[in-house]
C-alpha cells in the first residue's frame, strides 16, 4: 500500500488505485495513521531539499563582502524573530489576496529557487535575507517559516516583474499519467491470478501493479524480456520493465542479456541478475532464498538508508548451482542446491504442453511430479548425460542414490525425446544403495523385452540375497514374472516367499510395458501390476522390514547362472510406501498433478 | 496578555503544528508551489483567527482543521476538483496527524541523519523531485531511463529512507 501512497504523491495513481488508497485508509485508524507518516515524510523531504537550498544561499552571502555581519550578540530571539515572520506573512498574505483580486492566479513552473531569482527585480538586491543574520540553530528550526517569508516578501516586490511574465493556465496538481504496459501476463495453469484487470493470457501488467497467483503457476513476460515463472500462492508488485517486487511466494527468474540487472527486490534487500536464469523465494522472517541455476546473481541485503547508497558496498555473488538464505540483517548462510525448490521454465513448458496433449510432456509433467514427491526414494529418467558412467538420481533424497553404470548403453527410450538404458551384453547393470529399512515398497517402472535368453532375467535384485528383507524381481524363461523377498537363512537352507504373475514373452517382446511390485509387510501383502492392472497378489508371511541395501538393476552375480536381463529400462522409481491400485493406474497413464508448492 | 506575549505564544503553537498542517497540505497539494499558496494561506489564516482560539483544545486540530477548510477552498479556486480522497479520508488523516505530533521533530532530525546516507546519485533524484518538482518523466530523460524506472528508483529511495527513520526512532537514537 505504501508503493500506491507513493504513487500518490506523484500523481501517477490511476482511479481505480485511488479507490482503493481511500478505502484503505478508512479501513482503520492505523492505516491512516501510516497515510499520515507517507505524507509527512514528503513533506519533510520537501522542507530538507529547501531548507538546504535556502542555506547555502544564506552560507553565500556571509562570505559576500557586501552583506552585513552583525555576529551572535545581534542575533535575535528565535521565537520572537517567527512571531515577526508570521506578521508579516499576514500583511503579505492582505496584499495579495488583494492582487489576487486584480488578477488570474499565476502559476510558475519554474523551481523554488528559480523562482526566487525570477520574482526578484533584477535592480533590487534581495534584502531580507541578506541583511538579517540569523544564529545557526534558529536557521534549522525556522527554516520552512523563513521559505515561505521569502516566497512571500519577494513576491509583494515583485509584482510588476509577475504581471510581466507569460501568463500560464493554472495546473492541475495531478497528473493524467500515460500508462505504458512494462510486462504481459503469460500462461497461467493450475491457479488463478488476480491482477485487477490482468487475469489471462496476454493482459498487459503496468508499473506498480500488484499481481496475485492462488495457486498453480504463472508467467509474467517482461517488456525487457525477462520471463518470470510465479509459483503460487505467490503476491508480487510489477515495478518496471525490469523489475519485480516479492511480497510472498517464489518466482524464477529467466533473463536473456536485454534483461540484464533485472531485478527481485524483497523488502530492503534486492536480486539482481547478472544474465541468468536464479529463484527467489520469500519466506519471513528467515528472508530469502536464493538459488542459481544458470550464470550469476548478485545479492545486496543492504537495510534501512544504505540500500538507496549507491556507493560501492559489499554485495554477495551467487553463481550456477549455488544456493543461500539471505536476511535483511546481511546474514548469509549456504544451502545445498535443490533442483525442486523452484519451478523452472522447462518444468513450466512441461505442464503446458501435458495440458496440450503431448504424450511426451504428459510423461515429463508426471515425472517433474515424482522429482518432488516425498515418498520418493529413488527417481532415474536415465536422462542423456555428459557422464555416461552415472545415472542421477532426481528424487529429492538426492546423489546418495544416483547410479553407477556397467556395461549398459544409453539409447532411445519411450518417446523420441527420452532416453533409456540397453541392457543386453553380459554383464551390464546399474548399480544403487537403498540402505533405508521400510515397511512397504513399491517399485516400477517402463521395460523393454528383447529376449529372455537365460533362465532367469532380474529386474531389480538385493546383492545379498541372503540377507531378510532383500527383494528380487525377475523374469522368468517360463513366461513368468516374480516378485521374492528373503526371510534370510536358518538351519534348513534359505527361506523366501515368492509371487509370479502370468508374463508371456511373446506377448510382450519388443514392447513397452510398465511394470509395478508392490511389497507392504504392514498390510501383510504383496502384489504385481502389468500396465497399471492388478496381475498378481498374495499375502506375505513374513512381515519383517524391507531392506533393499545394495541393489543391481538388469542382472545379479549371486549365482553361477547368468540373470542378465536382455533390453531396455527407460524409467525406474522406488517408493517408499505402497501405492494404490489408482496411483499406479495413473502412473501408467501419465496423469499429471500440479505440484503445490514445496 | 500583551501582544509580544500572544506573539510569542502564537509562534511556538505554529512552529510545533506547521509540520503537521504542512505534510497535510503537501499529500492534499500535490504541485509543491500550490501546496506552498495553500500553506502560506493557513498560516496567514491562524494569525487571523488566533484570537478565537481555544487553548483547551490542541492547536494542532485546530489548525488541521483551517488547513481542510483551505485546501476545499483551493480546490474551488481551482475550479475542479481533481482530489482524490473522500471527506471522510481527509478526517482519518487529519486525526493522525494529532496522534503524530509530538513525534515530528525526531522524524525530522532521523530524516535529516538519513538524508546524509544517501548517495549523490539518490540525493540529486530526489533534488529534482522534491526541490525543482521535476517529474518522474523528466528525470527518466535527463537520466536516459524510462519513467517506470525513476518511479521505482523513488520507491526505493523513499522506502529506504522510511525504514531508515524507523529504525533511529525505535533504536532511541533521536531521543
Amino acid at each position: 500500500m505504501q508503493a500506491l501512497l507513493d504513487k500518490y504523491l506523484d500523481g501517477t495513481l490511476t482511479r481505480e488505485e485511488a479507490r482503493l488508497v481511500d478505502a484503505w485508509i478508512r479501513e482503520s485508524e492505523a492505516n491512516a495513521r501510516v497515510c499520515a507518516q507517507v505524507f509527512l515524510q514528503h513533506y519533510l523531504t520537501r522542507e530538507y531539499m529547501v531548507g538546504t537550498s535556502i542555506n547555502r544561499l544564506l552560507m553565500e552571502s556571509e562570505h559576500d563582502p557586501a552583506a552585513t555581519h552583525g555576529g551572535d550578540e545581534a542575533a535575535e530571539d528565535g521565537s520572537a524573530l517567527l512571531a515577526e515572520v508570521l506578521e508579516l506573512e499576514f500583511a503579505a498574505r492582505q496584499a495579495r489576496q488583494r492582487q489576487v483580486e486584480l488578477r488570474p492566479k499565476q502559476v510558475t513552473s519554474v523551481d523554488t529557487l528559480g523562482r526566487l531569482d525570477l520574482l526578484c527585480p533584477q535592480d533590487e538586491p534581495v534584502v531580507p535575507v541578506r541583511h538579517i543574520v540569523i544564529p545557526r540553530w534558529t536557521l534549522y528550526l525556522s527554516i520552512g517559516a523563513l521559505a515561505a517569508l521569502l516566497l512571500l516578501l519577494v513576491s509583494s516586490h515583485g509584482t510588476g516583474h509577475l504581471q510581466q511574465a507569460p501568463v500560464q493556465q493554472p495546473t492541475p496538481p495531478t497528473q493524467t499519467p500515460v500508462r505504458t504496459p512494462v510486462a504481459y501476463l503469460g500462461h497461467v495453469t493450475g491457479g488463478r491470478v488476480n491482477a485487477a484487470s490482468a487475469s489471462g493470457k496476454g493482459d498487459p501488467l503496468h508499473a506498480g501493479q500488484m499481481v496475485e497467483l492462488d495457486g498453480g503457476l504463472a508467467e509474467i513476460i517482461f517488456e525487457r524480456q525477462a520471463r518470470l515463472i510465479v509459483q503460487g500462492p505467490a503476491r508480487l508488485i510489477v515495478r518496471s520493465d525490469n523489475a519485480i517486487e516479492l511480497l510472498a511466494g517464489r518466482i524464477v527468474a529467466s533473463c536473456p542479456s536485454t534483461a540484464h540487472e533485472f531485478t527481485v527486490q524483497v523488502d530492503s534487500m534486492r536480486v539482481i541478475d547478472l544474465g541468468t536464469e536464479f529463484g527467489v523465494a520469500f519466506a519471513d522472517p528467515e528472508g530469502i532464498l536464493v538459488q542459481v541455476y544458470d550464470g550469476t546473481v548478485e545479492v545486496d541485503s543492504r537495510s534501512s538508508a544504505d540500500s538507496a547508497n549507491d556507493e560501492p558496498v559489499p554485495t554477495r555473488s551467487l553463481h550456477a548451482g549455488e544456493a543461500a538464505w539471505i536476511d535483511e540483517s546481511g546474514n548469509y548462510r549456504p544451502v545445498p542446491f535443490n533442483e525442486l525448490a523452484f519451478v523452472r521454465v522447462r518444468e513450466f513448458e512441461a505442464y503446458l504442453q501435458a495440458k496440450a496433449g503431448s504424450a511426451y510432456h504428459q510423461w515429463l509433467a508426471q515425472s517433474h511430479r515424482l522429482r518432488r514427491d516425498h515418498h520418493v526414494l529413488l527417481y532415474y529418467t536415465f536422462d542423456q548425460s555428459e557422464d555416461a558412467r552415472y545415472v542421477r538420481n532426481l528424487a529429492a533424497t538426492g546423489s546418495a542414490m544416483d547410479g553407477i553404470v556397467d556395461g549398459a548403453e544409453q539409447v532411445s527410450g519411450r518417446f523420441a525425446e527420452s532416453t533409456a538404458l540397453q541392457f543386453g551384453q553380459t554383464g551390464s547393470t546399474v548399480r544403487f544403495s537403498v540402505p533405508n529399512k521400510l515397511e512397504a515398497v513399491t517399485i516400477g517402472g517402463w521395460f523393454r523385452l528383447d529376449d529372455v535368453p537365460y533362465l532367469i532375467g532380474q529386474i531389480v535384485a538385493s546383492e545379498d540375497w541372503y540377507r531378510p528383507g532383500a527383494l528380487h524381481w525377475n523374469i522368468y524363461q517360463d513366461g513368468s514374472l516374480g516378485l521374492e523377498k528373503s526371510m534370510g537363512v536358518n538351519g534348513s537352507g534359505k527361506h523366501n516367499q515368492r509371487l509370479t504373475a502370468s508374463f508371456p514373452f511373446e506377448h510382450y517382446a519388443g514392447k513397452w510395458v510398465h511394470l509395478v511390485g508392490v511389497c507392504d509387510t504392514r498390510r501383510g501383502i504383496v502384489q504385481l501390476y502389468i500396465d497399471g492392472q492388478l496381475a498378481a497378489e498374495r499375502e506375505l508371511l513374513d512381515t519383517s522390514p524391507i531392506q533393499l541395501d545394495q541393489t543391481l538393476l538388469g542382472n545379479w552375480y549371486g549365482e553361477t547362472l547368468p540373470r542378465q536381463f536382455v533390453g531396455r529400462i527407460d524409467e525406474l522409481v522406488i517408493f517408499d510406501r505402497a501405492l494404490t491400485a489408482g496411483e499406479i493406474a495413473d502412473l501408467v497413464a501419465d496423469q499429471w498433478v500440479f505440484p503445490s508448492s514445496p | 496578555m500583551s501582544i509580544t506575549h500572544q506573539k510569542r505564544e502564537l509562534s511556538e503553537y505554529w512552529l510545533s503544528a506547521q509540520a503537521a498542517v504542512g505534510a497535510y497540505v503537501t499529500g492534499m497539494v500535490l504541485n509543491f508551489n500550490d501546496a506552498e499558496d495553500v500553506l502560506q494561506s493557513v498560516a496567514a489564516a491562524v494569525i487571523a483567527k488566533f484570537d478565537t482560539y481555544d487553548p483547551s483544545r490542541p492547536f494542532v486540530a485546530w489548525a488541521l482543521g483551517i488547513a481542510r477548510y483551505e485546501v476545499l477552498q483551493y480546490f474551488r479556486k481551482l475550479g475542479s476538483d481533481p482530489h482524490i480522497f473522500s471527506s471522510e479520508a481527509q478526517e482519518s488523516i487529519a486525526r493522525a496527524y494529532e496522534e503524530l505530533e509530538p513525534q515530528i521533530d525526531r522524524y525530522r532530525i532521523a530524516l535529516s541523519r538519513c538524508m546524509g546516507k544517501l548517495s549523490s546519485r539518490a540525493r540529486n533524484v530526489l533534488e529534482w523531485r522534491y526541490l525543482h518538482d521535476v517529474k518522474t518523466g523528466r528525470i527518466a530523460a535527463r537520466l536516459g531511463t524510462t519513467p517506470a524506472a525513476v518511479s521505482a528508483m523513488l520507491f526505493r529511495i523513499r522506502k529506504a529512507l522510511r525504514d531508515c527513520i524507523e529504525k533511529q526512532i525505535l533504536a532511541g537514537e533521536v531521543d
